[in-house]
């Protein structure tokens, strides 16, 4: 039997009087990388934002690795092993390369990841090592922020849009590289508006439309199914 | 010639006293954005509690981080109680107020318990002044000079080379971030807060020898100590010493040659043609990735 | 048993005395006074003068047929527009029926414009003479005017100590804008050359500069025109440290212990001026100050003797023209007159001007100012 990892059930976010997500239901196993497919604004980014606890969650629950993580803080999920790579790679401009990266002092219990590693899964980061990072493109920013997401050592690797703003060819370097992460036995929960890509690296999907989740089953099921299609045309 | 030896160490001792009150300032504001008011407050703190604890028997090199403790002691207890709860988050506008009320508040209370008329704070350095090649150095302010040096090193290094002091720096740059990088970005705060604080006693124990403890004296070096600041580039720590350097040096440069009455509108001055010409300030980024 | 008689007697005590107290309101005199800030400590000195001539005064029945004297006391918090406020709020919210006001020039001025033909206004310290030339004909000075002392002193200065240059700085406020007219005026009818005035704003932090300046020109005199205590002593040690002047002196009226103990020694020797002087005081004076010394622990300075006349002056000024409120009789009262003070007699001219029998050279002397010269003041 396969462990789960992560399980929310009946989760719902809002801000103020808008509720962002209704009664969200999603597992994800061990070793296993789960997509959220939808369109802009379906609530996506709040998913992950309220399973790593940067936002305070209204009713519903998180589990993970058997315990309840509801309402933790982020800086304690994350020493449970949850490492959240943000929409927008909130990366540290002044600081260099090699700084944003030293500066994670938690181990949330999962492979152990040095700069080394993260060198290698990005050797462009080893060219602008000593670099400010706000002098990065967006690509090698997108990169630091993984890499800093692999620092803390985690067992879980929220990524919210990897893809955004990338060009094609980067794109796929980097969705390669959070495929190589399934090997290293990381399991991920991935946000993408680029479903084909998306679905490419994932075993299973979630489509998530207006705050509820329409459809789920794994990644060929999706890209078969016509409901996905209408979560992104908002149809 | 020598009038220009003397007004350059006169200067560069001015800047280093600066420095420390200034970098207290930045620190705060760049972590918490937090104006700190109450920054004039804990440095009389600093010098009052010096003084207490020499008269309490302990000698002026001890008192001193003695007395740092005690207004870190003190800033840790309104961090707790008002600080954290108040004003995180909530911006500079509500932080004028609060801790404006807290600078007024620890002022009522120096007059309540100490008095209002200013005390000397003894130093073994006394009124001695150093004549080197006819030029006159008071040993107080030396020591001030070299203390502040020593802790500002200390300090820079401190960020430079400790996983703290990295993750300090990262929540000024990008709060956000270090929330997303499992930094406990409240107690980075704390710390920050704490910090800055006790950098604040320690400028009033160095400094409360040369100008007596009263219950006001923070107030003139903190409005410096904002000139510093902004020039610098606001929450930049480098920023902060060099703007000290270039204020300390601006002024008594200014004093000596041009007008006394003028200087302290010169740091004005530099701030405006800094803010024209870098709004950024000296040191300081251009904004990168605020949202 | 006791404690029960005790107690009936306390009732009947207030029995007899609730008629009374209702037949005569007391008589309120607003006090502004700076009781917190730079110059918190001639707030806290002025108040225990007021208090003890109000203690004075109501224990010998009050004025006006028995009416208690009351003080209201607001803080000035050595700011402008604070010391506005205060005004404002005593006259009415407070009603008080005259206003006693006046430490710092600058924040003097401001006041006198709130209560300039509304209220009684004495003003018992501040000195610059646009204060009372203003013509406001319902206020009063108890100090003698800058110029009134600093001629003496700056006399004193310059034929007497005759120094070749005077090397001046000062901190930018209306007290220094009359003494350095004074000074100008007086040092150009001498031999006496002015080096250089550095006048300095209230933002400055340190002197080191200025005195590395101002010993460069030579001179053989520093002059140091500041009233604010911390900074007179930061000053003192600064010029001391640069080794100091040949003679030295500061400006009238403005040293105190307040200045004297925190500059650690740094003033001592140095030429000092006032209306006032504890040492060898005889007569009233000499009384005066043992009352003080008795009742508070602390021997009385300049500041708690203006204020102490002040409120004397007024509530006799109100006994004697027989009303509280009739501003022009008290007005007239007052110049009319001649007052007894612990100073001697004290007289008001048209400008509201008093003039201190006696003016003192002072040299600091330890922890206080000795006695070096006395002048009658015609």
């Amino acid at each position: 039997m396969i462990e789960t990892l992560l399980e929310v059930s009946d989760l719902t976010v809002g801000y103020g009087r808008v509720t962002a997500l209704r009664e969200v239901s999603l597992t994800v196993r061990a070793g296993e990388t789960v997509a959220i497919l939808g369109a802009n604004g379906a609530g996506k980014t709040t998913l992950l934002n309220a399973i790593s606890g940067v936002l305070p969650v209204r009713s519903g629950a998180v589990r993970y690795a058997g315990r309840g993580i509801t309402g933790m803080k982020p800086w304690a999920t994350a020493r449970l092993g949850v490492s959240h790579v943000p929409e927008g790679r909130e990366i540290f401009p002044g600081m260099t390369v090699e700084a944003n990266l030293r500066l994670i002092d938690v181990h949330g219990g999962g492979p152990d990841f040095s700069i080394d590693d993260v060198l290698e899964m990005f050797p462009r980061l080893g060219e602008r090592f000593g670099q400010l990072a706000g002098g990065l493109s967006g690509g090698e920013q997108q990169m630091l922020a993984i890499g800093r997401g692999l620092m803390a050592s985690p067992r879980l690797l929220l990524l919210d849009e990897p893809s955004l703003g990338l060009s094609p060819m980067l794109s796929r370097a980097v969705l390669g590289a959070i495929a190589g992460l399934k090997a290293r036995g990381i399991s991920a929960l991935l946000v993408e508006q680029n479903m084909r890509a998306a679905l490419k690296v994932a075993d299973r999907g979630y489509v998530l439309r207006v705050g509820r989740i329409t459809a789920e089953g794994s990644a060929a099921e999706l890209e078969a199914s016509p409901d996905i299609r209408r979560a992104y045309l908002g149809v | 010639m020598d009038l220009l030896i003397q007004t350059l160490i006169n200067g560069l001792i001015l800047g280093a006293g600066y420095a420390l009150v200034a970098v207290g300032l930045t620190v705060i504001f760049g972590t918490l954005h937090i104006v700190n008011f109450a920054h004039g407050a804990f440095f009389a703190l600093g010098a009052y509690a010096t003084l207490l604890i020499e008269r309490a028997g302990a000698p002026y090199l001890l008192a001193i981080p003695l007395a740092v403790l005690c207004v870190a002691a003190i800033g840790f207890a309104l961090e707790a109680t008002i600080v954290r709860r108040a004003l995180y988050d909530q911006g500079e506008h509500g932080s004028i107020i609060v801790t404006f009320a807290i600078s007024q508040a620890i002022v009522a209370a120096i007059i309540l318990v100490v008095g209002p008329d200013p005390l000397p704070v003894p130093s073994p350095f006394g009124q001695t002044a150093v004549s080197v090649g006819g030029f006159f150095l008071s040993a107080q302010r030396i020591f001030i000079a070299a203390a502040s040096v020593a802790v500002l090193a200390g300090f820079a290094l401190w960020l430079r080379r400790s996983v703290k002091g990295q993750q300090i720096l990262a929540v000024s740059q990008n709060a956000r971030g270090a929330l997303y990088s499992g930094i406990n970005v409240p107690l980075i705060r704390s710390l920050s807060f704490l910090l800055g604080i006790a950098a604040a006693g320690l400028a009033g124990a160095l400094m409360g020898p040369m100008i007596s403890a009263f219950p006001t004296m923070g107030d003139a070096n903190v409005i410096v100590a904002f000139t510093v600041v902004i020039l610098g580039g606001l929450g930049s720590i480098g920023g902060a010493m060099l703007g000290a350097l270039v204020i300390g040096l601006g002024n008594a440069l200014f004093e000596t040659y041009v007008s006394v009455s003028w200087t302290p509108a010169l740091g004005w001055v530099l701030v405006i043609l800094v803010l024209l010409l870098r709004p950024q300030g000296l040191m300081g980024r251009a904004q990168l990735d605020r949202h | 048993m006791k404690l029960r008689a005790k107690a009936a007697l306390a009732a009947l005590a207030v029995l007899v005395a609730t008629p009374a107290a209702q037949a005569a309101d007391p008589v309120k005199i607003g006090m502004v006074l700076p009781l917190t800030g730079p110059t918190a400590g001639y707030g806290k000195d002025g108040k225990l003068g007021a208090d003890m001539a109000a203690a004075e005064i109501n224990a010998a029945g009050g004025i006006l047929d028995g009416r208690e004297i009351e003080l209201v006391y607001e803080d000035e918090k050595g700011a402008p527009q604070d010391g506005v406020a205060a005004v404002q709020k005593l006259m009415t919210r407070e009603r008080v029926q005259a206003i006693i006001a006046g430490m710092n020039s600058s924040i003097t001025l401001a006041e006198s414009a709130i209560t300039k033909n509304r209220i009684l206004h004495v003003n018992p310290a501040a000195q610059a003479d646009a204060i009372t030339a203003q013509g406001s004909p319902w206020l009063f000075q108890i100090n003698n005017t800058a110029s009134t002392n600093a001629t003496i002193f700056h006399t004193y200065l310059t034929e007497q100590m005759a120094p070749k240059a005077i090397a001046v700085m000062g901190e930018n406020t209306e007290f220094n804008k009359a003494v350095l007219e004074n000074l100008r005026e007086i040092v150009g009818e001498s031999s006496v050359e002015l080096a250089e005035i550095a006048t300095y704003d209230g933002a400055t932090t340190d002197f080191t500069s200025i005195i590395t300046r101002l010993k460069s020109t030579g001179a053989d005199m520093i002059y140091v025109i500041d009233a604010y205590p911390a900074r007179t002593a930061q000053i003192w040690k600064q010029i001391r440290q640069q080794g100091g002047f040949p003679m030295e002196a500061h400006a009238v009226g403005t040293v105190q212990r307040s200045a004297i103990v925190p500059a650690e020694g740094a003033m001592e020797g140095v030429i000092t001026a006032d209306i006032f002087i504890a040492e060898g005081a005889t007569g009233d004076m000499a009384r005066f100050i043992d009352r003080f010394t008795e009742q508070n622990g602390v021997a009385p300075n300049k500041v708690s003797l203006v204020v102490y006349e002040a409120v004397k002056v007024v509530a006799g000024a109100m006994d004697k023209a027989g009303s509280a409120d009739d501003y022009a009789l008290i007005s007239d009262t007052l110049r009319g007159n001649v007052w007894t003070t612990p100073r001697g007699a004290l007289s008001f001219d048209d400008n509201g001007r008093a003039k201190a029998p006696y003016f003192y050279i002072h040299k600091v002397t330890g922890e206080d100012v000795g006695l070096l010269d006395t002048f009658e003041v015609e």
